[in-house]
């Protein structure tokens, strides 16, 4: 018998898969020393190239661009300026619970200062389309830090004005 | 390079949606026998094979276990490439090289992904849990925080940016393999498209695609056989840092593509791209970033990428023609992307790009694009090197 499929409008059929799995992976001596100091001293840390002079957030033992090891950890600000902006209107599951964010939120490409690098992150905000690049924002964190990526709940976008007292306080 | 290889024939799934019709395997197996027919060559003639496929998004380990045997491998010498959205230039580097090199003299690439299998959750694990994965946004939302840094940077309006995806899917109209295709579709279409994320719309990006495409790559005097190969001249291949964040200006610099790109022009001798280069096929996940390629290639000025797609140079009969095939805006199987923009490359070498065939193309340019800023640059050109 041909084994050509002679019913060409045939239901295809599949097979099923289900994975439900979960393990732990291990996260290796820096960020393990990031988290930690998180958690102890409510602090951000980044690594200094003694090289290029570029801080990384997060930190890692070695500047990708220099190719040396990097030892000095340096304390990040909990401001930071807003790089790159957008409103998101399609839905994903919030990691905190599990349950679809409410759209519209607003998404930033984030420079803490002191760092060279970013980080995209929630931006908290009561009114999306305020949010303009530069603005400045506040890190949030989660009550009790736990000492992992999730004590970053979201930044608080900073009005311009009050952002300015607070230049002028310092 | 160790001697003149070429790519003497290319096949390809008509790309879609879902193809409930056949499993990974057999869908590979169209690709490779149309390759392979287009070639003139029997699988019994090929002598090393390179598979190029992102497993992570079906979720099933070793494809090459299953797959292979779908493309010709048995008793054969089979490796699979994986480096993200590059997986199918790395891939098709890769069997230009192991040509290149007289290991073998024809080595066939085939590449292929199931986007309608899988679940997104799979691909998750792309990021490192550590830090990465709690924030991860997905392509769209980390394109967009991009795009509306170079946006603003260099003042592309959206009717600009809609001017790529209207190219895009009217090209892809002129092709039979095309995922996406619209003839008639316009500006006013592609921004009346819900918007996804700030500033792109849901016609300002790929589809994902079920397809595969296969290179049929050869080296020594079986090429004098083809009357028009589609010689392999240089390529070069850039990685970059892990975090999404680590690019604090990633379209705007896009230090990966621009380093690629020079390395290849000075070995091939293009000192003025826009001029030199006959048509190009650039990996464009989202409209807007083929205006940042633009400017990475040195197709024109900083700033002025916005008025080079206005001008229509880049549409099919301009003086350079992107991706004449549709690109990544039409058809986005993903491990196969990669592997599709160099056949659609060598097809307008072959001089059998039908209806979207660019003229008198001789000197051609392929990207792909990867991860978060990984680039590949390859150049082919009608002369033998
Ligand atoms: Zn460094």
């Amino acid at each position: 018998m041909s084994m050509k499929m002679q019913n060409t409008d045939t239901e295809y059929l599949t097979a099923e898969i289900i994975m439900d799995l979960s393990w732990d992976v291990d996260i290796g001596q820096t960020m393990t020393d990031f988290f930690h100091r998180l958690k102890d001293e409510k602090c951000l840390y980044g690594s200094r190239c003694g090289s290029c002079d570029r801080v990384y957030l997060p930190p890692r033992p070695i500047c990708g661009d220099c190719w040396v090891e990097m030892d000095e950890f340096v304390p990040l600000g909990l401001q930071g300026t807003i790089i790159g902006k957008t409103i998101c209107y399609y839905k994903i599951l919030d990691s905190l619970t599990g349950k679809p964010r409410k759209t519209p939120f607003v998404l930033g490409l984030i420079q803490l200062d002191g760092a060279d690098t970013t980080l995209n992150h929630f931006v908290d905000v009561d009114d999306p389309a305020k949010v303009a690049i530069g603005d400045r924002v506040e890190t949030i964190f989660r009550e009790p830090l736990q000492g992992n990526v999730g004590d970053i709940i979201h930044f608080k976008w900073l009005p311009p004005s009050e952002e300015k007292g607070t230049e002028d306080v310092s | 390079m160790a001697r003149p290889v070429a790519i003497v024939g290319t096949g390809q799934t008509r790309h879609s949606k879902a193809r409930l019709d056949v499993h990974q395997g057999e869908m590979v197996r169209e690709a490779v026998d149309a390759a392979l027919l287009d070639a003139d060559l029997s699988f019994q003639d090929i002598d090393a094979i390179v598979l190029t496929n992102m497993e992570l998004f079906e979720g099933r380990a070793l494809p090459e276990l299953w797959c292979g045997e779908f493309a010709g491998g048995f008793a054969k010498p089979v490796m699979k490439v994986a480096t993200g959205g590059t997986s199918g230039t790395s891939g098709a580097i890769v069997g230009l090289m192991q040509a290149a090199s007289g290991l073998f003299d024809k080595v066939l690439v085939v590449g292929w992904e199931k986007h309608s299998e899988g679940s997104t959750q799979t691909g998750m694990s792309l990021t490192d849990p550590a830090w990465d994965r709690h924030i991860a946004s997905g392509a769209i939302g980390n394109f967009a925080l991009s795009i509306s840094q170079f946006a603003e940077a260099r003042g592309i309006t959206p009717e600009q940016a809609a001017l790529v995806a209207v190219k895009a899917r009217r090209n892809g109209a002129l092709n039979p393999n095309a995922h996406l295709g619209d003839a008639e579709i316009t500006v006013e279409k592609i921004l009346a498209s819900p918007m996804l994320a700030e500033p792109i719309h849901l016609l300002d990006m790929c589809p994902q695609s079920d397809g595969a495409a296969a290179l049929v790559i050869a080296g020594g005097d079986i090429v004098n056989r083809y009357k028009n190969p589609a010689w392999f001249r240089a390529s070069a291949t850039r990685h970059d840092q892990p975090y999404i964040g680590d690019h604090d200006q990633r379209l705007l610099k896009m230090r990966t593509l621009r380093s690629a790109a020079a390395e290849v022009y000075r070995k091939v001798g293009i000192t003025d791209p826009f001029n030199q280069i006959d048509v190009a096929e650039i990996y464009e996940p989202v409209s807007y970033v083929e205006l940042a390629w633009y400017e990475a290639l040195g197709f024109c000025e900083e700033g002025q990428s916005g008025r080079l797609i206005e001008s229509g140079k880049t549409q099919i009969g301009g003086e350079l023609p992107v991706n004449p095939s549709g690109g990544v805006l039409c058809s986005n199987p993903v491990g196969a992307t990669g592997v599709i923009r160099v056949a659609e490359i060598a097809k307008q070498l072959h001089k059998k790009a039908g209806a979207y065939q660019v003229d008198g193309a001789a000197q051609a340019l392929v990207t792909g694009y990867g991860v978060y800023a990984w680039s590949d640059v390859l150049f082919f050109s009608g002369d033998k090197p």
